[in-house]
């Protein structure tokens, strides 16, 4: 997995791409790093466009970056998962505790 | 038990002296350097150093029974393969740190859709099945990670470094067998780690959202027909139509 970062004053954008694996734990710490000093308020979006695959791993990652920015009530959305990133959204039913967008 | 011992062993940069004890140990012949099979010439076995690269994608629509990774003497051939391949089945055994590293259920699949097994349709489902499963038996059977461990926030760092960790580890060195079966109707794909098992009905049956754990299992159970655990955990067999 890579990722792109895109901040503004009140939303702070994660580009992910290619494959977000169980492989993956480590490099996500990096982007956990994000949430680390969150203002309030504040909105994340995690864009999935770019990425290909996703796996139960990679939907657990989503669940903690989720916990962590609600945590400092900041909310997290999904946004523009396609084919099997949007399937496995679907299959985990994700859509009943994430924001997510087209 | 009987077929294997006809098998012929092709070497893919695996040093002599461990082909030749592989052979001596299971009474296969040795294959010609650098040659692959010819289909209906018996039952033939890829041994190679790494199953990485364009020589194993080549391999994958060769008429190979099995693709075996040995990397060192130490390396054996596990009897779930030495069955499977007496069996006629399809066998893939890896070591844990490859099947972490390389996308090892796209490389099943491969080997699947080149012998007609796989449509492009089912395709997906079946890999993303058969990724879940390779990655329990990777994380949880053989490094023996806790699977409540990675849904917490406060652990997650700690799940990461030891995950490192443990890849480096002797744990590293047990082996991934995919083992695949197929007829006009069903495919039946079995994963097996060399872990310590774990207990299925400790975990939750249904799609939990909000579940900390045991999420893998249950995206397994939507996309087959059936899932059935065995061997105390160690053995997953997953069932398709094909």
């Amino acid at each position: 997995m890579d990722y792109k970062v895109r901040k503004t004053d009140t939303t702070t954008e994660v580009l992910l791409s290619g494959r977000l694996t169980f492989t993956d734990h480590e490099q996500f710490r990096s982007v956990m790093a994000l949430f680390d000093e969150p203002v309030k308020g504040q909105k994340f979006v995690f864009d999935l466009a770019g990425l290909e695959f996703v796996d139960s791993s990679g939907l657990g990652m989503f669940l903690i970056a989720r916990d962590t920015a609600e945590r400092n009530d900041c909310q997290l959305v999904l946004r523009g998962a396609h084919n099997q990133v949007r399937r496995i959204l679907d299959i985990a039913k994700f859509g009943t505790i994430f924001n997510i967008e087209d | 038990m009987a077929a294997a011992s006809v098998a012929h062993l092709y070497g893919n940069g695996v040093p002599d002296e461990i082909l030749h004890g592989v052979a001596q140990r299971h009474g296969f012949t040795l294959a010609p350097q650098g040659t692959h099979p010819a289909a209906g010439n018996g039952v033939a076995v890829l041994v190679s150093a790494s199953m990485d690269g364009t020589a194993i994608s080549q391999a994958l629509s060769q008429p190979y029974q099995g693709y075996v990774e040995l990397t060192s003497a130490e390396d054996q051939l596990t009897s779930t393969t030495l069955e499977g391949i007496g069996a006629r089945k399809l066998c893939f055994s890896l070591t844990t740190s490859t099947a972490y590293t390389i996308d090892s259920a796209a490389l099943v699949c491969d080997a699947l859709a080149a012998r007609g097994v796989l449509t492009p349709i089912r395709r997906p489902d079946v890999e993303l099945a058969l990724h879940e499963s390779i990655s329990n038996a990777v994380v949880h059977g053989n490094l023996g990670l806790e699977s409540n461990m990675k849904g917490d926030v406060g652990n997650f760092a700690k799940f990461a470094q030891e995950l490192q960790s443990r890849m480096v580890g002797p744990e590293a060195r047990r082996r991934v067998d995919v083992i695949a079966s197929w007829d006009h109707e069903f495919l039946d794909i079995s994963i097996i780690d060399q872990g310590n098992g774990y207990d299925e009905s400790k975990l939750p049956a249904n799609m939990d959202p909000f579940a900390p754990a045991g999420r893998g299992l249950a995206i397994i159970r939507s996309l087959t027909l059936a899932m059935n655990v065995t061997h105390g955990g160690r053995v997953t067999t997953l069932r398709f139509l094909t």
